[in-house]
């Protein structure tokens, strides 16, 4: 005889986000965004376009970025999450930093998701060229601020990275 | 194999068969109800906008066995159908060796969605970014059914019988092989007989044109591969075309008429001519079959002119640079603001 969770189709599901083990019964078939905020609340992932254009719901997966509305969770089984809560917990990340100084939002919304996808960008690539940025980017849209000023962040956020020793292997406090 | 019952809620039952002939299987088994699900980010969209009904039962091949390694065997490199394009965007091997499929990647999506889709998924829908560059390399394409492992079928021989429907649906594509190639600079040097002379000049390019410069659907795909010898002929000419709902194809007519021709300007409006009869676009309510041909044919004479352009004013010897993606509407950044 079958369980209620199983029953209805749920499924023992477990990874690590933002450095923590999570265990939920879910169905396997709903979407990494959906879990992520509407089970565990963390809204700082936003949901847009549901299509994966539009990158306001980026998340890291095992340290790259994904369109969490494109990941099923049964893809995210085991693997290790992080989301815009898991940034900058003992104060701002050099990359929130440089979006602040440079004025690198307006409303917002596809702040979340152009921080992740940058995180992802200046850990690989800490001095990026123009056209590493220009691809890095193209999956983050926003309507209002306009790129000059998120490009401005970029190039600010790379800088102090540089400068604090955070390319890869560096132990500088901007690292976190 | 591992799956979950739901005989009452409105999820799908999702299975992880543990290899390819178990998945097979049990596509056999559910039909038309269940659905294979790779990086499953193109099935995504196609759920979303309501293109297409949500399977009951989806069947995960990325924890299947045998299908996520990129390696060398003899004649060639194999690539797993689960890698993901972002991983063969930066597998050095691939990019070096058959630079065009890096760039057709480069342009295809976005980095995040490339991270989670998958080469075999690009290639299954018959209408790939990816495909014009993989048929340049004469690509083939190793699928599993109810016996096993079937022997390589040439990529564009799949297209044109996935077109007329001659192919078993259930069957499970497990590695795309290219060919192995001479050397990784792409200019190779004849080793005697008819080919004693060596090949001058070279161009490998890959364009896609779409409304945005990047992340956007493709109006047109080209991949154009061309060697001009020391004779000032034509040679190794290899032409495809995609784009949009298209299927990729190459143009084979053109190719044949201009290997062993000399090589000057004089051809190049033939040349668009030709491409004009020969590519075969799928036009829709924003861009019509007339401006994808035109857009195709100027796309493939532009690269020949360019050929022609660097052998007359430096002899050969270079390898003639890749061009990126360029945008079907003028703008200084393609973006939407």
């Amino acid at each position: 005889m079958k369980s209620e969770t199983d029953r209805i189709g749920l499924k023992p599901w477990t990874c690590e986000i933002n450095g923590g083990r999570v265990s939920l019964n879910v169905s396997p078939s709903r979407r990494l965004l959906d879990v992520l905020r509407d089970d565990l609340g963390l809204t700082g992932t936003k949901r847009s376009c549901d299509i994966g254009r539009c990158g306001a719901c980026m998340v890291h997966m095992d340290g790259v970025p994904v369109n969490s509305c494109l990941v099923p969770v049964y893809q995210a089984e085991g693997r290790s999450i992080t989301t815009i809560e898991g940034i900058g917990r003992d104060g701002l990340h050099p990359v929130q930093q440089a979006f602040l100084e440079e004025g690198g939002f307006q409303c917002g919304y596809c702040t979340p998701g152009m921080i992740m996808t940058v995180i992802a960008l200046l850990g690989e690539y800490p001095d990026p060229e123009p056209e590493q940025v220009k691809e890095a980017l193209s999956g983050n849209l926003c309507r209002c601020t306009g790129y000059a000023a998120i490009l401005r962040s970029v190039r600010r956020a790379s800088e102090r990275i540089i400068g604090e020793g955070c390319g890869p292997g560096g132990k500088g406090d901007a690292c976190v | 194999m591992d799956a979950i019952f739901n005989p009452v809620g409105d999820a799908p039952n999702v299975w992880h068969p543990a290899d390819a002939r178990e998945a097979y299987l049990l596509k056999r088994r559910l039909g038309r109800q269940a659905v294979y699900v790779a990086g499953g980010t193109l099935l995504r969209t196609e759920w979303e906008a309501g293109s297409r009904s949500v399977s009951p039962h989806w069947i995960d091949l990325q924890r299947a066995a045998g299908m996520g390694e990129v390696f060398m065997q003899t004649g060639g490199l194999c690539i797993g159908s689960q890698v993901t394009l972002g991983t063969c965007r930066k597998h050095p091997t691939l990019t070096s060796l058959y630079p065009l499929v890096g760039k057709a990647i480069r342009c295809t999506a976005a980095p995040s969605v490339r991270n989670v889709a998958t080469l075999g998924g690009n290639v299954c829908s018959g209408v790939g970014d990816v495909l014009p560059s993989l048929l340049l390399y004469d690509a083939e394409l190793v699928w599993q059914n109810e016996q096993g492992r079937e022997a390589p079928l040439p990529l564009r021989e799949w297209l044109e019988l996935r077109a007329a429907g001659a192919l078993d649906p259930d069957r499970i594509l497990l590695a795309i092989r290219l060919p192995e190639r001479a050397d990784e600079s792409g200019i190779r040097q004849a080793s005697g007989g008819d080919d004693a002379l060596p090949s001058l000049l070279r161009i490998e390019v890959y364009h896609k044109v779409g409304r945005r410069e990047a992340f956007s659907p493709s109006l047109v795909t080209t991949a154009v591969s061309a060697e001009i010898d020391a004779a000032g002929c034509f040679r190794q000419v290899k032409i495809a075309a995609g784009g949009g709902k298209a299927m990729p194809a190459r143009l084979g007519a053109l190719e044949a008429w201009l290997v062993g021709s000399k090589a000057d300007l004089s051809r190049l409006p033939d040349v668009y001519e030709r491409v004009m009869e020969e590519y075969q676009p799928a036009g829709d309510i924003f861009a019509g079959e007339s401006y994808r041909r035109k857009t195709a044919a100027s796309l493939i004479a532009a690269d020949l002119w360019q050929l022609l352009q660097q052998t007359a004013s430096e002899g050969g010897g270079r390898y003639a640079e890749p061009i990126q993606q360029r945008n079907a509407l003028e703008g200084p950044s393609g973006r939407p603001g």
